[in-house]
């Protein structure tokens, strides 16, 4: 199925530690440069972008140019989708709990 | 913790504690509601199997306190069968039974989604979604034929 094949890239993406500082780094600043991503980190830029690339191919952050710069930020249509869907899942418990309402009070 | 941590909701329960508990923990009720089939009862310390829609979930009973407390675990996602849930944190759901007025004050509270990464969220939201609006379906097919 192709959702589960998305979702198995996804993890494959974060299964490395310095991927998932990558991730961690780009949620707290928002966006960051490829500089700003590999200063102080103790990995080259080359290793940076290679990680970025297979972050992105997986839908987990995007890449815009800036001037002559690339900007690095999550995906933002992913993080709107999460809360969204965090909505939906408290309604589902709502949903849930109304079924349990109809159940105990029926008697 | 974050708000997109948890999730609690509350609901007054015109029905004896003893009575909610029995819906909550009677394996039979709480197929009813919750729109699912237990293979065995709950018991305290049990992993017990849950089928729905044909997808086997495990729920974990941490806490079995009658007529007030139900503490589980679980994965909050629908099955994936490509995942290695050995590796991935579960959420915790509790049950708060407080008897109110001639009734219970019902509060659940489940939390530790800030657990499961970013990445996998969504999905795991959306999938959970599409479960229940099933489930919700064939509830209320049962309720209406049970009367």
């Amino acid at each position: 199925m192709k959702a589960q094949a998305e979702r198995a890239a996804r993890f494959a993406a974060l299964g490395d530690p310095q991927r998932l500082r990558l991730v961690e780094t780009l949620a707290e600043r928002g966006e960051a440069s490829i500089s700003d991503l590999s200063s102080g980190a103790g990995v080259t830029r080359q290793a940076v972008t290679r990680h970025l690339k297979v972050l992105e191919g997986a839908g987990l952050v995007q890449g815009t140019m800036r001037g002559r710069e690339h900007v690095w930020a999550l995906d933002a249509d992913g993080l709107a989708t999460a809360e969204a869907e965090f909505e939906r899942l408290k309604a589902a418990w709502r949903q849930r709990l109304a079924r349990l309402k109809l159940l105990v009070e029926r008697e | 913790m974050t708000s997109t941590d948890k999730i609690e909701q509350r609901v007054y329960l015109a029905a004896t504690p003893e009575r909610v508990w029995r819906a909550l923990t009677d394996a039979n009720e709480f197929g009813t509601w919750f729109a699912s089939e237990l293979e065995a009862p709950f018991a305290e310390g049990r992993t017990v199997s849950m089928t729905c829609l044909g997808e086997r979930f495990a729920i974990d009973i941490v806490e079995m306190t009658p007529p007030r407390r139900l503490v589980w675990r679980w994965h909050p996602g629908w099955v994936d069968h490509s995942l290695d849930y050995s590796k991935e944190p579960k959420t915790t759901t509790v049950f708060d039974l407080v008897p109110h007025a001639d009734g219970t004050m019902l509060t659940v509270t489940e939390t530790g989604f800030d657990a499961i990464n970013a990445a996998r969220r969504p999905s795991v939201f959306r999938d959970n979604v599409n479960g229940w609006l099933e489930q919700a379906a064939s509830l209320r097919k049962y309720l209406e034929s049970a009367g």
